[in-house]
């Protein structure tokens, strides 16, 4: 029963990527919503939870996220815009707070599933995951400070979105693995 | 620091970054362990020694606004000796220093907190001093310092000097560079104890509870960094715990914890250089659950610790935008407190944009830009001028007039130019050249930004096409120099121009692009713009000896004035790529120019050159001269 949670779990952490890290807009209208990554990632927590239980310390952090990614859709924004600038500040420290926060829940997630590669004797499978997880962070940690506090020159944009990006495949390709990891036995095996 | 608005400066943005990282630390208490807990306080450290003013270090809040309205509200009443209220709160060291006698009440507000930080200071030293006395009294540990010696052995770590001494609760560290150990006298002391108290000495931890003390006298008044620091040496110590924890095992774990919850009514006090295994009941219970957390803390976290302490580092120490924003309202009639903040507020940082501001405040005959461009010595007339409401006499007609300087150079006092205006609807379009109106203005740096100051009256001139090319009727720069054999004279006009225009298609909306009727004037001033085009025309004339003038091509090159050998200017104009110019010619007529309306120019490339390096070839024989300013016609 909980080599298939785990299974389905790894699955909804998958799609959340997927949700996470790509925008995609069509006549306004985000079709990939970020927070709807946090509702998967939120489900994906609670089925593994048991498996590793310092998984469960990020539940909470999941839906602090997942607030703050309603909170970023345009319509919240146009919400947001209505309130009295003296808020602004206050609006600014949350952010770094919460960019700080996003920055931790990323990599202790990663680092988790990339125990339960090696909970079943995967260790490549473990250290290739953390490997990808260490790119993912430090290139998500450089956007984030180049985006928020400097202007980039372009090359440097371009260079630090394909790498994003590169590392974010490598990060699925790898999920994918530990997924295997965990396929549910054909009921002749069982 | 050097006033109380300084020093209010700096203690808001740490108080600040100090509630983000309470807020961070809050959330992953469970989630980090005390080694990643305390490097969290980084940023808060960061931001303390880092002032406030330093370039791109204002922080992610702007303090400056609410600030500046606080001080002119209060100062403008006042006449400090300290605090110059027409200039920017810029605090520029983390330290206090008085600058003379103190005059108002701000004044010995500011002298208060200076006496506060000595007392503060004497206070912890006078603590240690005594400390250190009594530690003085103390007898050498005898059987006991063969105990720490074995336990110093066991764990690999270096001994140190052990004292009895009487009165003395529990076991604590005393001293930064020589650590002494300090021991109760007649009581039995744990070998763990030994060993927590060997790791402070190993890890340097008294030297950080000696900075925090500086720091405490620094925010003697600000109690929220008081508890923060409170936090940090808390940290500190939870940080040793697991430090003794990770060389323990079994049973020896579980004492551990029984001997904290022995310290738990012992008295504490936070002396400087000194690190105490017992920090309050309150803290031995939190110490206490982390050791019951000891193995459940998500391990493998450096990586993510780092950046998250990155992110937090840069985020409450980084400022966003250097510059403020300028009002677009005239603030005809405000107070005098409201329109020096927006005054100050919205300072020019560029010499386009104190130019684009002081003559858009002309032309728009908005007083409060005139005021956010003049110079700090003009500011009290300009803000009463502003204040009372009533339009003072506008020197330029009511038309939409654009601007370009001309011959901008440095004077050392300043950068000093002809500032050119025309009709930019009219200008050019065949019905007749509009006039163009000048004024010689010298642009002068003042507080990290720029100011006007107006060095004449407007005058016009007409029959100018169009200001934005070099003009045989406008001014121009006269170089000249000669090797005794020829004179030479060099004519140069530089016109610069920032970005006075904007597309219409911005203004119009989602069908602008189809409306669109070309550019139009910008009512607004940019005044952080750069300058965006360069046009420029040459001219001169070459005299031999016998007053003849000589039709050649001279060769040149911008170089610093001085003393220059022929050799040396051969080697410049060698080494340059060189302008040409054929000589006699009249400048103004023909120009070359450049524009960027996205990057905006250099800097170094907009500035007339003090001198140049030039040569010519008469009857084969090349001459070499240094041309050097003369004036302007």
């Amino acid at each position: 029963m909980e080599r298939n949670e785990i299974y389905r779990g790894l699955v909804w952490v998958m799609w959340a990527q997927l949700f996470l890290y790509v925008d995609f807009t069509i006549g306004g209208l985000n079709v990939l919503p970020r927070w709807i990554g946090y509702v998967f990632l939120w489900r994906a927590i609670r089925l593994l939870r048991e498996a590793r239980p310092t998984l469960g310390l990020l539940e909470g952090l999941c839906v602090l996220l997942g607030v703050r990614a309603v909170f970023q859709t345009n319509l919240a924004k146009a919400w947001l815009a209505t309130l009295p600038a003296a808020l602004e500040g206050a609006g600014t420290l949350l952010g770094v707070v919460l960019l700080a926060l996003d920055v931790y829940f990323e990599y202790q997630l990663l680092t988790d599933l990339a125990s339960l590669a090696g909970a079943v004797g995967e260790d490549g499978v473990e250290a290739s995951l953390r490997h990808s997880r260490d790119g993912l962070t430090v290139l998500y940690t450089l956007s984030c400070l180049v985006a928020g506090f400097a202007t980039p020159p372009d090359w440097l944009t371009v260079l630090l979105v394909v790498g994003t990006m590169g590392a974010l495949v490598c990060v699925v390709w790898n999920l994918n693995r530990v997924r295997r990891c965990y396929a549910p036995e054909a009921p002749g095996e069982a | 620091m050097t006033d109380l608005w300084c020093f209010l400066q700096q203690t808001l943005a740490a108080t600040l970054a100090a509630l983000v990282l309470l807020a961070v630390k809050r959330i992953l208490g469970d989630k980090l362990s005390p080694r990643w807990q305390l490097a969290l306080w980084l940023p808060l450290a960061v931001r303390l020694l880092l002032p406030v003013g330093a370039p791109r270090a204002g922080g992610p809040v702007d303090l400056t606004y609410p600030l500046t309205f606080l001080r002119s509200a209060v100062e403008l009443h006042l006449n400090s000796a300290y605090t110059d209220p027409y200039a920017p709160i810029a605090c520029l060291s983390p330290v206090p220093w008085l600058t003379g006698a103190p005059v108002s009440v701000t004044d010995w507000l500011f002298v208060i907190y200076a006496v506060g930080v000595l007392v503060c200071l004497g206070w912890f030293l006078l603590s240690y001093v005594r400390l250190r006395m009594a530690v003085g009294k103390g007898t050498p540990a005898g059987a006991r310092a063969e105990q720490l010696s074995r336990v110093a052995e066991t764990y690999g770590l270096k001994p140190c000097r052990a004292l009895e001494v009487e009165g003395v609760q529990s076991a604590f560290l005393c001293g930064v560079f020589r650590p002494v150990l300090v021991l109760p006298a007649g009581r039995e002391v744990d070998d763990k104890v030994f060993l927590h108290e060997l790791l402070h000495r190993r890890y340097r931890d008294t030297a950080l509870g000696a900075v925090l003390c500086l720091l405490r006298c620094l925010h003697w008044c600000n109690p929220i960094l008081w508890y923060c620091f409170d936090r940090v040496q808390n940290d500190c110590e939870a940080l040793c715990d697991q430090r003794v924890l990770e060389r323990l095992e079994g049973e020896d774990r579980r004492d551990y914890g029984h001997i904290l919850l022995s310290m738990a009514n012992e008295k504490y006090a936070r002396a400087p250089g000194t690190s105490s295994m017992a920090n309050g009941g309150k803290n031995i219970r939190r110490r206490i659950q982390c050791i019951a957390r000891f193995k459940r803390y998500p391990a493998g976290m450096a990586l993510g610790a780092v950046c998250c302490t990155l992110v937090l580092t840069v985020g409450c120490v980084a400022g966003r935008a250097e510059a403020g924003t300028l009002s677009a309202s005239p603030a005809w009639g405000s107070s005098p407190a409201k329109v020096l903040t927006l005054v100050l507020d919205g300072r020019p940082t560029t010499v386009a944009g104190a130019l684009d501001t002081y003559v858009k405040g002309l032309v728009e005959r908005n007083p409060l830009w005139l005021a956010v461009a003049a110079p700090a010595e003009e500011l009290p007339e300009t803000l009463e001028v502003v204040s009372s409401g009533v339009s003072p006499d506008w020197p330029l007609p009511e038309e939409p007039l654009d601007w370009k300087i001309h011959n901008l150079r440095d004077t050392g006092a300043g950068y000093q130019g002809t500032l050119c205006l025309q009709n930019y609807e009219t200008a050019g379009n065949g019905e007749g050249d509009s006039p163009v109106y000048t004024q010689e203005v010298l642009v002068v740096p003042q507080y990290q930004g720029y100011a006007v100051e107006p060095l004449g009256e407007f005058e016009t001139v007409d029959g100018v096409n169009l200001i934005q090319y070099p003009n045989v009727k406008l001014p121009s720069l006269h170089y000249t120099g000669g090797d005794g054999e020829l004179t030479v004279r060099l004519d140069i006009q530089r016109v610069l121009g920032a970005k006075t225009t904007e597309d219409q298609s911005a203004s119009n909306g989602v069908f602008g692009s189809f409306f669109s009727s070309g550019p139009s004037l910008r009512v607004e001033p940019l005044p952080h713009g750069p300058f965006v085009s360069r046009w420029k025309s040459e001219g001169g004339v070459l005299t031999a000896a016998d007053d003849r003038d000589l039709h050649r091509t001279l060769a040149f090159v911008p170089v610093e004035e001085g003393d220059w050998t022929t050799e040396e200017l051969k080697a410049v104009l060698d080494r340059q790529h060189n302008d040409h110019v054929d000589l006699p010619a009249q400048v103004g007529d023909g120009s070359g120019g450049v524009t960027d309306e996205y990057l905006g120019l250099d800097w170094d490339e907009c500035l007339a050159p003090t001198a140049f390096a030039a040569s010519c070839t008469v009857d084969d024989v090349e001459h070499f001269f240094l041309l050097t300013l003369e004036g302007e016609w």
